[in-house]
């Protein structure tokens, strides 16, 4: 008996075929044809009436519809306000890049030929440069201190007169380079502020996925750390981590200087290949080669960096220097017993990004003379 | 010569607006949160204009988008209020709902169709039915759908044959009437 079309629609066989996408159904439905030609037409016109069905086919409201179309056009003409703005950003930026790799050229010409003698520390500026942040679509740079912010569209970053937005991939890792003599902020995606010093580079995600949060770290950061019970926090550094739940402290990973924990608030387990070692708040641990070593000390000390000065009391010239050596990367040269051991400053020391102020601040604290010449420092007694 | 994006974004949003919240309506989500989630995904979409034309399946990349961001408003709305645990895929609902486009056949007839499309359906596991519904709503490829649905392209397979099997199991005996036709 010759089929009508509406024969195969209730057909569940026909159905079947249609809906699951089985390799048996198939080759029965050529057989079929095959074998039923009067029921081609019919077939046809069944499998064409079966397109009008659909599945969950829901429709926005009108008002929502549109409502939600207004909210995207005014995201959009916001952000492209921003954008005009950063690109001007980025062109002052390149010619402060210029200007700096100019000067550099400039000292290594001068240094040839200088005379230590008279001097009790030379210092000469190593290098200098932009803050640099790397993420996976694009690479910036920045010519004053900035403050980003990680947020669910991507990092958001201000400095003194400008924002820019850059938009990133959720997964991805992005890294902030922060050269000698600049300091930059930046809040996570879960609210972990992290302060990052002078001479430092942090790699941290857009988004923190799976059951740990993690960001690598070569130089020195204070962290205060967003408390989650379930996601234990990492900073990894070339030789050792420190695994915290919600704490402040700070970590300084130089190797050419010191490796060290300093822990404010809260509790942090340092990890090295062979052990785990806990320390208590006001515990500086810092990591020898085969050891950590921990002592009590004053915490304020270690972070008043981040606020953009140094606290002193009664440090030694000597030692003052080598933190500027850290800081600015700097270079001093001077003999042992030539008593700058001897000369000691207390009181605030303000890092400004203008070394001048520093060292003539030094200077006046610990009773020295302080001279420069393009980027060779000379300090001598009074 | 350029056509304005103007024109684009709201041409984009008005051709594939229903699908989106379709989907992700279907798939448990709020409409307050759908929407909001559309807006993110249509400002990114507005972030990257210049690359529009070179995405090969716009549908396609808008509902995986969709997805993506909402369960990323929920896994940070569990966060603030740690009520529940990260939020799985494999748990969402999926339900489906068949409706006619145009009136060809009677009222009557009508029904009963839908009655037997439903009941197919409605046996099988939520993922089964999305995946179902992703196939033959949108005809959507196997490497489309093991992206969209988090799984390797074999699974995905394998998941459209385990939907014939459960179907199997739930009405045997159509199958063996049908067969000796």
């Amino acid at each position: 008996m010759k089929k009508k079309s509406h024969d195969f629609l209730s057909d569940r066989k026909f159905l079947e075929w249609k809906f699951f996408d089985d390799e048996e159904l198939n080759s029965y439905w050529k057989e079929y044809k095959e074998q039923n030609p009067e029921d081609i037409d019919e077939l046809n016109l069944a499998e064409k009436s079966l397109k009008n069905y659909k599945l969950n086919a829901e429709k926005v409201s009108e008002p929502n519809r549109e409502k939600t179309l207004n909210r995207i056009l005014s995201s959009r003409d916001e952000w492209r306000k921003k954008r005009h703005k950063r690109l001007n950003f980025i062109r002052i930026t390149a010619v402060a890049c210029a200007f700096l790799a100019f000067t550099f050229l400039y000292f290594s010409k001068q240094q040839q030929g200088t005379s230590f003698e008279k001097n009790i520390a030379i210092g000469s500026i190593l290098n200098s440069d932009s803050i640099i942040l790397i993420t996976s679509n694009e690479t910036q740079t920045f010519s004053t201190d900035i403050n980003l912010e990680v947020d669910d569209d991507g990092l958001f970053i201000t400095d003194d007169d400008n924002e820019a937005r850059i938009v990133t991939n959720e997964v991805s890792m992005n890294k902030l380079i922060v050269p000698y003599g600049r300091r930059s902020q930046m809040t996570l995606q879960d609210g972990t502020k992290v302060w990052v010093n002078s001479g430092s580079t942090v790699e941290f995600p857009s988004s923190f996925s799976g059951n740990e949060r993690r960001i690598k770290l070569t130089g020195e950061i204070y962290i205060e750390v967003a408390p989650d019970s379930k996601r234990s926090f990492y900073v990894q550094t070339s030789d050792f981590d420190v695994k915290v739940y919600g704490t402040k402290f700070n970590v300084s990973a130089d190797n050419r200087f010191e490796n060290s924990v300093v822990l404010v608030e809260g509790s942090v387990s340092i990890l090295t290949p062979e052990k785990e070692t806990k320390i208590l708040p006001s515990q500086k641990a810092v990591m020898n080669k085969n050891d950590i070593n921990i002592s009590r000390v004053n915490t304020d000390y270690y972070t008043t960096w981040k606020d953009g000065y140094l606290l002193l009391s009664k440090e030694s010239i000597a030692d003052i220097l080598k933190y500027m050596e850290r800081y600015y990367n700097l270079s001093f040269h001077f003999q042992q017993g030539i008593g700058l051991e001897k000369i000691t400053c207390t009181g605030k020391l303000n890092l400004n990004e203008d070394m001048d102020n520093v060292m003539n601040a030094i200077a006046v604290l610990s009773n020295t003379r302080y001279t420069r010449e393009n980027n060779i420092i000379y300090i001598t007694n009074k | 010569m350029r056509i304005s994006n103007e024109v684009n974004i709201e041409k984009i949003y008005n051709i594939h607006l229903d699908d989106m919240y379709s989907y992700a309506l279907h798939l448990g989500f709020e409409e307050e949160y759908i929407m909001d989630a559309i807006h993110d995904v249509f400002f990114n979409l507005c972030k990257k204009e210049n690359e529009i034309e070179k995405i090969e399946n716009l549908g396609f990349y808008l509902l995986r988008s969709l997805k993506n961001r909402l369960l990323n408003i929920y896994r940070s709305k569990d966060k603030i209020t740690e009520l529940n645990p990260d939020i799985d895929i494999d748990d969402l609902p999926f339900d489906v709902k068949v409706s006619i486009e145009e009136e060809f056949i009677t009222q009557e007839e009508h029904l009963q169709i839908r009655a037997q499309i439903e009941q197919m359906l409605e046996v099988l596991t939520p993922r089964q039915r999305e995946i179902i519904y992703l196939r033959y709503q949108h005809e959507y490829s196997y490497e489309q759908i093991s992206d969209l649905m988090n799984i390797t392209i074999p699974a995905s397979r394998k998941l459209v044959h385990k939907a014939m099997t459960t179907l199997r199991q739930h009405f045997p005996k159509t199958y063996f009437l049908v067969l000796f036709l």
